[in-house]
């Protein structure tokens, strides 16, 4: 069975963002960009589900600029097998993506599609979700465990009070959570391989699908500033503070 | 903290070089900086090249063991190792490139060690050493120099090796040897022949460290290098070995011996300079920022933004004649000469370099709980370990007056 893998080029989780002048998004030019992590974790349990002898091949997909196909190279590095990379300069918004997925699951007729739960950058967190819908397909997401059977997946899920474990019939949708697993580092070896094997390029015209943006940005602002603290001279004075300033006695 | 993150880009080093220093970054930020701490406060770190070794003086064997695996899943381990004995076959383009990046902080991550003349293995050597320190379940040291034989060790050598039988009898005493004690197997130099000396008659010998005629002096040389010694005396007291213990032809050991610090104590020192000073100047541009007198952010003083664009300007000179020196090598050329470029280079701006990182964080610079003043340490003896600057400068006159 074959496994689909999108996978998103993002700011580097490391690199401290910083909002444009103009206010009209932010900074992204000489910015360390690299693979959304919550995908990582995506390649990852498809490659352990390979190695396990339960999928023969993981296909990494990645929608965006001509540059996303170094995100591809990482996830061909880590181990998938071929890449396609769906060119766009235009910033696309997860239904989008989920419709250029569709025409790709379309075409390729994977099993399982597994993604990350949400992208650092814009944290949407509704690709997964909308490419169910789009597919009438089960979806586990916020996955911390992932269990393949013959026809079915059970999918053991992050939620508020505790662990659901749901069960769903293949073929179907599952997004990542931190939990599920730590990603490998590619190794020597595999870039090398990596550069052997195949990305095709397509486009969303490809799949007939209309990328331009729905939502409009109006603003984009920092996070305000924390404000300096007050030393208190007495306990008295700190449980007077919480009480009548903080309200939070 | 801040990370170097663009360095290779700004090359426009191949793609695979790019994503091999990727990984090696990332190992780094969220393997060996996280251990730094504990690595710096402990007392048993000591100065050396055979990082397994020092991880085991500080670490548990599980930070090692998970160290060692990840190095050999990653195919880190063989980074230096040729490809027809199992190695990633890089270029020294990429390996100077990857070694850089784990040069930023002083947690030594594991690679195989592997001195390359060992390569000059034949028959049963390859089992008996070579692969056991591939695998690295044995560690070498270089014994060449002596007491009264440091940068002349051709012209100087006293230590001498006498037939006997169907062997070898070895008497002398070899000095400054780095890591002998943790060392399976010694590679020394002794003379075979007084007539011809580096001319045919210095021989390179392997010897088991736990040979009786092997005695290394207890305690070793304490030296300002770290608070473990790491460098010994060895004395060779009719250590007898056998014609299969020698490396390579009767006679070509000193070559052979020149040959391994070309590549290994010179050309090397690029790398092993470059992390340093990067790191150097990441935290000097990180402090500068913060720290305040009378007012203003010291970044805001000409006197430190003087210093931190010198640190600059050496880091990039450095690492632009490190990579046209290892592209050279990967063509072909015949590199002696430049190596000892490279080496005299990284360590002196090395040195200067993290000499002036410490000035610009003052007190704090001096810090043991910094890497600042170990980054000094190390590069200020590089300036001497593996041949003086004196020497390096003598090898690039030979050149250019040859002929």
């Amino acid at each position: 069975m074959k496994i689909l893998v999108p996978v998103k080029r993002v700011v580097d989780y490391n690199v401290k963002v910083r909002v444009k002048s103009d206010g009209t998004g932010v900074e992204l030019a000489n910015v360390k960009m690299s693979m959304n992590p919550f995908d990582e974790i995506a390649v990852e349990e498809a490659l352990r589900l390979k190695e396990a002898g339960k999928a023969t091949e993981v296909i990494a997909v990645s929608v965006g600029p001509a540059q996303a196909s170094e995100t591809l190279r990482t996830a061909l590095a880590m181990g998938a097998d071929r890449g396609i990379l769906v060119k766009t300069d235009t910033t696309t918004e997860p239904l989008a993506v989920a419709k250029i997925l569709k025409g790709i699951v379309d075409e390729e007729k994977p099993d399982l599609v597994i993604l990350g739960k949400q992208a650092i950058d814009d944290d949407c967190n509704q690709t997964g979700q909308m490419l169910a819908a789009l597919l009438g397909w089960g979806q586990g997401t916020f996955a911390s465990k992932v269990d393949l059977e013959t026809g079915s997946v059970a999918v053991t899920r992050e939620i508020d009070g505790g662990l659901q474990t749901v069960k769903l019939t293949l073929p179907a949708i599952v997004t990542t959570d931190l939990r599920l697993n730590e990603p490998r580092y590619a190794s020597l070896p595999n870039i090398m391989k990596a550069k052997k094997k195949p990305i095709d390029e397509k486009t969303p015209e490809t799949y007939g699908v209309d990328v331009a943006p729905r939502l409009k940005v109006l603003k984009t602002a920092e996070p305000a500033g924390r404000k300096a603290g007050v030393k208190v001279g007495s306990v008295a004075e700190l449980v007077s503070k919480l009480k009548d300033e903080a309200g939070v006695l | 903290m801040h990370h170097a993150a663009t360095t290779d880009n700004a090359y426009r080093l191949p793609d695979d070089i790019q994503e091999f220093c990727e990984v090696a970054r990332r190992i780094v930020r969220d393997e060996l900086l996280p251990l730094e701490q504990e690595y710096l406060a402990s007392s048993n770190h000591a100065y050396g090249v055979k990082e397994t070794i020092n991880l085991k003086n500080v670490f548990g064997p599980k930070v090692v063991d998970r160290l060692t695996d990840l190095s050999k899943e990653t195919g880190l381990w063989n980074l230096m190792v040729p490809e027809e004995h199992g190695g990633a076959g890089l270029s020294m383009l990429a390996q100077v490139a990857i070694l850089e990046q784990f040069n930023y902080t002083p947690v030594p991550f594991p690679f195989a060690n592997v001195p390359n003349i060992l390569y000059f293995c034949s028959g049963p050597q390859i089992e008996k050493y070579l692969n056991p320190v591939i695998s690295g379940e044995k560690t070498t040291c270089f014994a060449q120099t002596e007491p009264n034989a440091g940068s002349d060790p051709g012209g100087m050598m006293q230590t001498r090796a006498v037939r006997d039988g169907d062997g070898w009898v070895i008497n002398g005493t070899k000095m400054w040897i780095s890591m002998a004690a943790e060392s399976d197997i010694i590679m020394v130099q002794a003379v075979t022949d007084p007539e011809k000396r580096q001319r045919g008659g210095i021989t390179m010998f392997l010897v088991d460290r736990n040979n009786p005629g092997v005695k290394i002096e207890e305690g070793g040389i304490r030296t300002w290098l770290g608070p473990k010694p790491s460098q010994y005396v060895v004395h060779f007291d009719n250590c007898r070995v056998k014609d299969e213990d020698v490396l390579g032809e009767v006679g070509g050991g000193f070559s052979m011996g020149q040959r391994w610090l070309t590549i290994h104590d010179r050309l090397l020192r690029g790398p092993y300079a470059l992390g340093k000073m990067q790191r150097s100047l990441d935290m000097s541009v990180e402090w500068a920022k913060q720290r305040v007198t009378f007012g203003r952010p010291i970044a805001e003083r000409q006197a430190i933004q003087w210093k931190l664009a010198d640190i600059h300007i050496d880091i990039e000179a450095l690492r632009a004649l490190t990579y046209s020196v290892a592209a050279r090598a990967d063509a072909g050329e015949d590199v002696r000469a430049e190596a000892a470029l490279v080496k005299l280079v990284s360590t002196e701006w090395g040195a200067r370099s993290v000499n002036e990182a410490i000035q610009i964080h003052g007190a704090m610079g001096e810090a043991l709980e910094l890497p600042l003043t170990l980054f000094y340490r190390y590069l200020r003896h590089a300036q001497i370990g593996g041949g003086t600057s004196e020497i390096q400068r003598v090898l690039i006159a030979r050149k250019l007056l040859k002929g």
